[in-house]
């Protein structure tokens, strides 16, 4: 498991070599979606407990670290150092502890660690039969802003590479929590 | 399952006056046909291609939903939701609108910053009108004599002349204006990145309010003497006066709204939420949620994509 989640760490790391995308004809960029979840073997508010925090991100294991001087208030800006190196600043925009969810977008785009831009994101912690059902979705347009872009910033990379991220988080969960049955 | 959508429709063309909602799902590539009173789906066809804008022209009986990717713009029934014409357009297509008065329609290209005058049912393009950066939305005057677009990157709104093709004025507007609609002398801009609504005296060709809405704004429909705004990021609809100017409430709608448009008798509401893969109708009224109904993933209908065909 251990060597599974440092397989896809790496692969987040080097997303742009392990894509073997068809060459896109794109004109002009489309705004891209995706929605991900895993159910887990324990209660909902237990994994919100690890999950729920926005200043603390150290659940994932492409984050090494977190630093959220402004805490979890609406508005307040995290930002993300990963693995390699590269850092990630995303501001809160919802938190609603009823619905164990929260909201956050990047204020800056950086492509070196992912490639797309204008990426906003919910992460919600359902209740699933009483298991956590954790949904991760994201809203983003590619890399590459103009028409023709290179395989490792088209569309099919931008989701590729965030899907990556999500299962990655989700792998970490379920070594964590366990899978639900 | 198409053919028996298709059947339906075509069944139905023998009544009366009936009110068509068309609104392209881009990330499914997709088009569904909606009865605009009741949410019933009378069609979807597939239309590939990443499309997102579309324009209703009811009294011809036509829609025209611009695909992105191939930068094609098709031409379709409104009512049998058959595509008659298919057109190759220059440079990245966007935004549409029909002209009322004349039923020619206009195309927005953001690569060569201009509109395109089409000739639809010739398959023709007549005149090209160059705008600012990244025009966006369009609307046209009832009259048909006058052409505004929003200029994204510009931060403005472009006045043009239909008959001349010359540009009336450049107006200062909100910062990246995206959809537009003209109301009662003016038109209103849904400045994305402002979270404004900008409003232009179509008059004295000048910005008269800015309008604090939700975040993200993205378009704006107007009924029952106020006005409609999708907030994208707010998951909400911002409802201002259309005379006062003021605001009046925010509406929960779904994930990433984005196209709106109103029925013609001023009663309903149809917004397009793009991450939630669901149309929203609320009465213009009471502002309740009268009902979902589920579409293809990523319904945008960015434009005026509600028509009456007689």
């Amino acid at each position: 498991m251990r060597n599974t989640l440092r397989a896809l760490v790496a692969g987040i790391a080097l997303f742009t070599g392990a894509l073997a995308a068809p060459p896109a004809e794109a004109h002009g960029p489309s705004r891209q979606k995706t929605t991900q979840e895993v159910t887990l073997n324990a209660a909902p508010d237990e994994v919100w407990a690890v999950v729920g925090d926005f200043g603390d991100m150290s659940w994932h294991p492409a984050i090494a670290a977190t630093e959220a001087p402004e805490g979890a208030e609406i508005g307040a800006v995290r930002v993300l150092t990963l693995q390699g190196g590269e850092t990630l600043s995303e501001e809160l925009t919802k938190y609603d502890v009823a619905k164990r969810s929260y909201s956050y977008r990047m204020t800056a785009d950086n492509i070196a660690a992912l490639p797309v831009s204008n990426y906003s994101s919910h992460l919600t912690v359902k209740d699933a039969g009483g298991k956590a059902l954790v949904e991760w979705r994201g809203a983003f347009y590619r890399g590459f802003p103009n028409n023709d872009p290179p395989p490792e910033l088209n569309d099919e990379a931008a989701i590729a590479a965030v899907n990556a991220v999500y299962q990655a988080g989700f792998a970490a969960l379920v070594e964590r929590f366990g899978a639900a049955e | 399952m198409k053919r028996l959508c298709l059947l339906a429709a075509f069944v139905a063309t023998s009544a009366a006056a009936q009110e068509v909602a068309v609104i392209p799902s881009q990330n499914a590539g997709a088009v569904t046909f909606l009865d605009a009173g009741t949410g019933a789906i009378r069609a979807t066809v597939p239309l590939p291609g990443k499309p997102a804008a579309v324009a209703v022209d009811g009294p011809r009986s036509r829609a025209y939903v611009v695909a992105v990717e191939p930068g094609q713009l098709h031409v379709l029934d409104l009512l049998t939701a058959q595509t008659l014409r298919l057109l190759d357009l220059p440079g990245a297509p966007f935004g549409v609108a029909v002209n009322p008065a004349s039923g020619l329609v206009y195309v927005s290209d953001w690569q060569a910053a201009q509109l395109l005058e089409i000739d639809a049912g010739a398959g023709m393009i007549l005149r090209r009108f160059a705008t600012g950066p990244a025009p966006s939305g369009i609307a046209v005057s009832e009259d048909g004599a006058l052409l505004v677009t929003a200029e994204r990157d510009g931060d403005s709104l472009s006045l043009i002349d239909t008959a001349s093709g010359e540009t009336l004025a450049q107006v200062a507007v909100g910062a990246h204006p995206f959809g537009v609609t003209l109301q009662g002398g003016r038109a209103f801009t849904a400045d994305v990145m402002g979270n404004t609504v900008s409003v232009v005296d179509l008059d004295s060709r000048s910005l008269i309010a800015t309008i604090p809405v939700g975040e993200r704004p993205y378009a704006i429909a107007f009924a029952a003497g106020k006005g409609f705004v999708t907030n994208q990021y707010g998951e909400s609809v911002s409802v201002f006066d259309a005379g006062s100017l003021k605001v009046l409430a925010t509406v929960t709608v779904g994930e990433y709204p984005e196209g709106i448009a109103a029925t013609a008798d001023g009663r309903r509401i149809l917004v397009a939420n793009w991450f939630s893969d669901t149309l929203s109708i609320l009465d213009a009224q009471s502002l309740a949620l009268l009902g979902e109904v589920a579409l293809p993933e990523g319904p945008r209908g960015f434009g005026a994509f509600i028509g009456s065909s007689p």
